[in-house]
């Protein structure tokens, strides 16, 4: 076991226990970094993919299952409604042509997994259905190929900071938080997918998504776009980890006095207003019963192991807790090819912004999913190509570590800046459905000033504990990080969300509660010790198509 | 959370220790994991997934609660999740659909009264379901662009 290194020394120092060259550099292994990991190999790349837990567990797709949205080539009737399924709620931020490059390459992708032996359900007719990403076998199937395709996976091994390279993203520096071991991987470009956040609201697999992936890009010089697009929360259980909402679908809402509420924006609302919310799963026949169980294994856990109530005919409680930029479509400003505004890197997968598929509303599952495989695809092909042109050079060119806050304080460690308490902190703002569902302007410019105190202590005193050593090390150096994302990503969500003034998809503000058509372009944000945003224009082909 | 370890059921193998997504465990005497740092547990239910020995137990909520290690062991629920997922049939990640499609006659319980039953039949349509062999598949037509 290898001694922890002092991570505000140079970075280039050859003083890792692990120390790679890589072609390709993929952060993060849930769906879109395993295909970036795969289009990146099969494109002829050396290719590392590190993941801060396992790559086949970690992730919120993991847990779950999800769909996946595809077109099938060959009908158009089932092209049209895809693509347009979700076009009436994004508000005008969706653009048909990138839609329907998504969901093509979502289907080139599923049927490379059925060709691989993953199997897919058969349709009447004995075609194969896609779609199907099921749950806890997916990600560790496509595990399977990276193992096939020859890439390096470092499990266990979060990221700490980025390295550059003359401004161009050069590689990354990590530690392993079970064996205390620091890795170094030098890079030709770096994929980041590493998911969005859900600021560690219980939701199930989210604990990693700590919004690593916008720090880091954003240190880089990176910028994020629609992060006022994070307003998701999802139904659960009271007091459950679980998420998954296709069950109200098929249930009887109501509210605490009783009133029955209808599915959508009336539950949420309905629960900040009486306090409390009631389901019960009344609208299946025997055999939707029967189906629903089979095929939602987690949701059912809460009944049997826990309630022991038969949720088909007995009333339970169920709440809202964030899902944030999970499901929600803000994040890193990815272009054509999935490439940042910073040469060198790419990003994929939640942790990017994926309003041009679903604009400003929800893009959990099937379209998020979809998106994951696509841009995890084309950041791996990217970020290929990309790396190409320093032939035999990526290994000794001159890196410098791009990380700061949380890792590389300005003065001394601060003993009583405590991470969890940072993190409440930050979660006090982000997670309440009454404060952070329908924002104010009032409270939103209360909490960004609260939470630029916080990032100011931070810069200044906050870093991992040098008095431990071994594994305990690294995870308080890991621990530092997170923190320091969280407020950061919080910064960001509260600065796009004060420009925005205006209600809009997953941002709805109660003092401007209705859409403005003049606002009609993306906020971006960057920036950290002080946040900017500005305004960019939408490109977008449908707006064009309908006014033509 | 995760709640219990059945160190009577467990074998030692340290998977649940290898998959946990946010180090959760650490490895004990003889091999045996202990809840090491269960506020950083997700819920995911992957450690009952890959558990071959069925000695874990997560309850479904996301703070931690008291749990009867009794009650647990005559629930009759330990496993579940990973029977669900069908890991208890195939090598987790491994060709998918419940069993070793070239060898395997049926998948699933025998018995039509095991409380997993229901969860097999769904899959029954996957046992005659042959695979196609990579060489003989069509091309992929009326793509525009393929990067892979």
């Amino acid at each position: 076991m290898g001694a922890v290194v002092n991570l505000r020394k140079q970075a280039d120092e050859s003083i890792y226990d692990i120390d790679l060259v890589a072609d390709v550099l993929v952060v993060g292994g849930g769906p879109a970094g395993c295909w970036a990991g795969l289009a990146a190999a099969r494109a002829g790349s050396r290719v590392v993919l590190v993941e801060k837990g396992y790559v086949g567990t970690s992730g919120t797709q993991a847990p779950s299952g999800t769909g996946a949205y595809y077109l099938k080539p060959d009908d158009p009737i089932q092209r049209k409604n895809m693509i347009e399924a979700r076009l009436a709620i994004a508000h005008g931020f969706a653009s048909l042509d990138w839609i329907e490059k998504v969901y093509d390459q979502s289907f080139i992708n599923q049927d490379l997994m059925s060709r691989w032996g993953y199997a897919f359900p058969k349709a009447e007719g004995g075609r194969e259905k896609f779609g199907g990403m099921r749950a806890a076998d997916a990600v560790l199937f496509l595990r399977k190929q990276l193992e096939k395709h020859g890439v390096t996976i470092l499990d266990h091994s979060p990221v700490l900071e980025l390295l550059t390279s003359d401004g161009v993203v050069a590689g990354a520096v990590g530690t392993n938080r079970k064996l205390g071991q620091t890795w170094r991987v030098k890079s030709g470009a770096v994929v980041l997918a590493t998911g969005g956040t859900a600021f560690r609201s219980g939701m199930a697999g989210g604990h990693n998504n700590t919004g690593d992936g916008y720090l880091l890009a954003v240190e880089a010089g990176a910028q994020l776009s629609g992060m006022e697009f994070s307003g998701q929360y999802g139904i659960a259980p009271k007091g459950s980890a679980c998420t998954k909402t296709a069950v109200y679908n098929s249930a009887t809402m109501r509210d605490a006095n009783g009133e029955v509420v209808r599915r959508g924006k009336g539950t949420t609302v309905a629960e900040i207003e009486t306090g409390h919310l009631f389901c019960v799963l009344d609208k299946y026949d025997e055999r939707g019963r029967e189906e629903i169980q089979r095929s939602q294994p987690m949701t059912f856990q809460f009944f049997e192991r826990h309630l022991h109530i038969d949720p088909f005919t007995e009333q339970y409680e169920i709440e809202h807790i964030l899902e944030g930029t999970v499901r929600a479509s803000g994040g890193i400003d990815v272009g054509d090819g999935a490439a940042t505004t910073i040469p060198g890197l790419f990003a994929a997968g939640d942790t990017t912004s994926r309003e041009k598929l679903v604009g400003s509303n929800q893009s959990g599952a099937g379209p998020a999913t979809a998106w994951a495989l696509a841009s995890g695809s084309w950041a791996g092909h990217s970020a290929t190509l990309f790396a190409k042109r320093f032939g035999n050079s990526i290994a000794s060119r001159k890196v410098e570590g791009a990380g700061g806050v949380g890792l590389r304080p300005t003065g001394e460690r601060r003993a009583d800046l405590e991470v969890d308490t940072l993190i409440r902190s930050v979660q006090d703002e982000t997670l309440p459905v009454a404060k952070f569902y329908r924002r104010n302007g009032e409270y939103m410019s209360a909490a960004l000033s609260k939470l630029d105190g916080l990032w100011s202590d931070a810069r200044d005193g906050l870093a991992g504990d040098e008095g431990l050593s071994g594994p305990a090390a690294a995870r308080s150096i890991v621990r530092a990080r997170e923190a320091a994302s969280m407020i950061a990503a919080a910064r960001w969500i509260f600065a796009s969300a004060l420009e925005r003034t205006e209600s809009r998809g997953l941002h709805r503000r109660s003092d401007y509660p209705d859409l403005d058509p003049t606002q009609h372009q993306h906020v971006i944000t960057g920036g950290l010790d002080a946040v900017w945003v500005k305004r960019k224009p939408v490109n977008n082909s449908y707006l064009e198509a309908v006014a033509s | 959370m995760i709640e219990l370890i059945f160190a009577d059921r467990c074998n030692g193998c340290g998977a649940c220790d290898l998959v946990c997504p946010t180090n959760v465990f650490e490895v004990g005497d003889n091999n045996v994991p202990y809840i090491a740092r269960q506020e950083e547990c997700q819920t995911c239910f992957m450690c009952e997934a890959h558990c071959p020995t069925d000695a874990l137990f997560v309850s479904p909520l996301r703070t931690p609660q008291a749990v009867d290690r009794e009650e647990v062991l005559s629930s009759g629920l330990l496993g579940n999740f990973r029977r669900a997922v069908g890991f208890d049939q195939h090598e987790p990640g491994s060709y998918c659909y419940y069993g070793d499609y070239q060898t395997r006659e049926s998948y699933g319980p025998k018995d039509p009264n095991h409380p997993d039953a229901k969860i097999y039949a769904q899959l029954a349509e996957a046992e005659k379901r042959a695979l196609v062999d990579v060489s003989k598949r069509l091309p992929i037509e009326q793509i525009k662009e393929i990067v892979l």
